[in-house]
């Protein structure tokens, strides 16, 4: 049996929901659709789909414990449990890496549910580091309960894309905007 | 296998974590020995990680090098389980018989792999070659997975095939056998007593979890059960080449009064071995 294939059929099962569905109401068809082989489909077509199901929020779940690290205002205010709830719907049907969940998950929460949750200093942070465009960028960020604006003053280090910038606040010590 | 045979004494120690720094800074008398992992060292942290090894016997333990993916390891990744090898001198090195990534998709968890015989050879031939990178033996762990995955062979017969393959030993976690048998209907006693006894080198222990719906899970919140240490003192009396136990905790981390009280009972269990039975198969 071809093992990478093995390999990446059940790794494409356990990362889209959708394909998950499928494989429940129709195990051959969707392996097929998947590129299985005669072998490959044979050695996965008695998958028990629940079991597939939890395996593959086990590592929904994995993914989601990375982000209120590199979003914690957000999910200081969101929570735990309603952040998840969210992102299972967000992100059932997508993988990807854990610094763009960061920024769809926010672009959805955003837009969906909570808008009220979301931090301006982050969704700056994470805007800038999915757009390319820019090596600085400079906020102004007006705190309700402060007369004098701050500052947010944000520099790529690396070449464009997810890879991580320096951050400068000024004007807002610890506390983010409301 | 040279450098992982038995030497008549086993050690109790526990797996570090940053979250344990302060109660494994006062040298607890108790924890003979600590298993690092070694992701959370990579390219960092190398200060304290010396500190460790001058302070303790340190055993590696990986995450990611997915031994069970067929091709070439990672190169960046051996590269950086190397070096942590390097520093912290452990007598052997670990790492899991599963997957965590494919060729383009690393999914950030291990999965199981098919007990067959092609993949046994996949899993040795990878063993062997991150043996000779550390110039360490290398010792293999039974995961837990909600996933059944069937193949040619039934999974003791596949480590034990692994170890061989690989001349390796296997690490035995007693939780995640525990968690496998209740949550796929198997008895633990007797998926035990196929396995080679002189391959089982280190145990890890922890206590389970349960979900909302029931299934046993494994993450390493909550104190050690009765029937993991019954099941563990099972494996304790069957395992001739048994050297080190690892309690594991990673979350709810509890006061080291408490963590005393866990490793004080994993003593009592190699306390009480019986004698090991010679009970090689061949």
């Amino acid at each position: 049996m071809d093992q990478e294939l093995y390999l990446r059929v059940l790794t494409a099962l356990l990362l889209n929901g959708g394909r998950r569905d499928e494989f429940a109401h129709d195990p051959d068809a969707t392996l097929r659709l998947l590129g299985a082989d005669d072998a490959v489909t044979a050695a996965l077509r008695g998958l028990v789909p629940r079991r597939l199901e939890e395996q593959a929020v086990v590592l929904l779940r994995k993914r989601y414990v990375l982000l209120p690290e590199i979003l914690p205002e957000f999910f200081e205010r969101l929570g735990e449990q309603r952040g998840w709830e969210m992102f299972q719907k967000e992100a059932r049907d997508i993988w990807r890496p854990a610094e763009q969940d960061a920024l769809h998950f926010l672009t959805f929460a955003q837009k969906h549910v909570a808008p009220a949750f979301a931090s301006e200093v982050e969704w700056n942070l994470w805007r800038f580091l999915a757009d390319d465009a820019d090596f600085i960028r400079l906020h102004v960020l007006w705190p309700a309960d402060r007369l004098i604006p701050a500052l947010q003053l944000l520099i790529r280090q690396a070449p464009p894309g997810f890879t991580g910038c320096s951050q400068l606040l000024l004007g807002l010590g610890t506390q983010p905007p409301s | 296998m040279k450098g992982l045979e038995p030497t008549g004494e086993i050690k109790v120690g526990v797996g570090y974590r940053d979250k344990l720094g302060s109660w494994i800074k006062t040298k607890p008398k108790d924890v003979a020995c600590l298993e690092i992992t070694a992701e959370h060292f990579f390219g960092r942290n190398e200060n304290r990680l010396t500190w460790l090894s001058e302070n303790f016997e340190l055993y590696v333990h990986g995450l990611g090098l997915s031994l069970g993916t067929p091709g070439p390891l990672d190169a960046e990744t051996l590269r950086l389980f190397k070096r942590v090898a390097q520093v912290a001198k452990p007598q052997w090195v670990s790492e899991h018989i599963a997957f965590t990534r494919t060729g383009t998709v690393d999914l950030g968890h291990l999965n199981p792999v098919p007990p067959t015989r092609q993949v046994a050879h996949t899993v040795a031939a990878h063993a062997r070659e991150v043996a000779q990178v550390c110039q360490r033996p290398i010792i293999l762990e039974n995961i837990t997975s909600h996933l059944k995955l069937t193949g040619d062979m039934a999974e003791p017969d596949f480590l034990n095939e692994i170890c061989e393959l690989g001349a390796c030993g296997l690490l035995l976690d007693v939780t995640n056998l525990y968690i496998n048998s209740r949550n796929h209907w198997f008895d633990p006693l007797e998926w035990l007593q196929r396995l080679d006894p002189d391959a089982i080198v280190q145990l890890h222990i922890v206590g389970y979890s349960r979900d909302a719906e029931g299934n046993f899970t494994d993450n390493h919140a909550k104190a050690v059960q009765p029937e993991i240490l019954e099941l563990a003192q099972e494996v304790v009396n069957y395992a001739c080449g048994l050297r080190v136990i690892i309690l594991e905790r990673d979350l709810e981390i509890p006061a080291p009064s408490v963590m005393d009280t866990e490793i004080s009972q994993l003593r009592t269990l190699v306390a009480r071995r019986a004698t090991p039975r010679y009970h090689r198969r061949y």
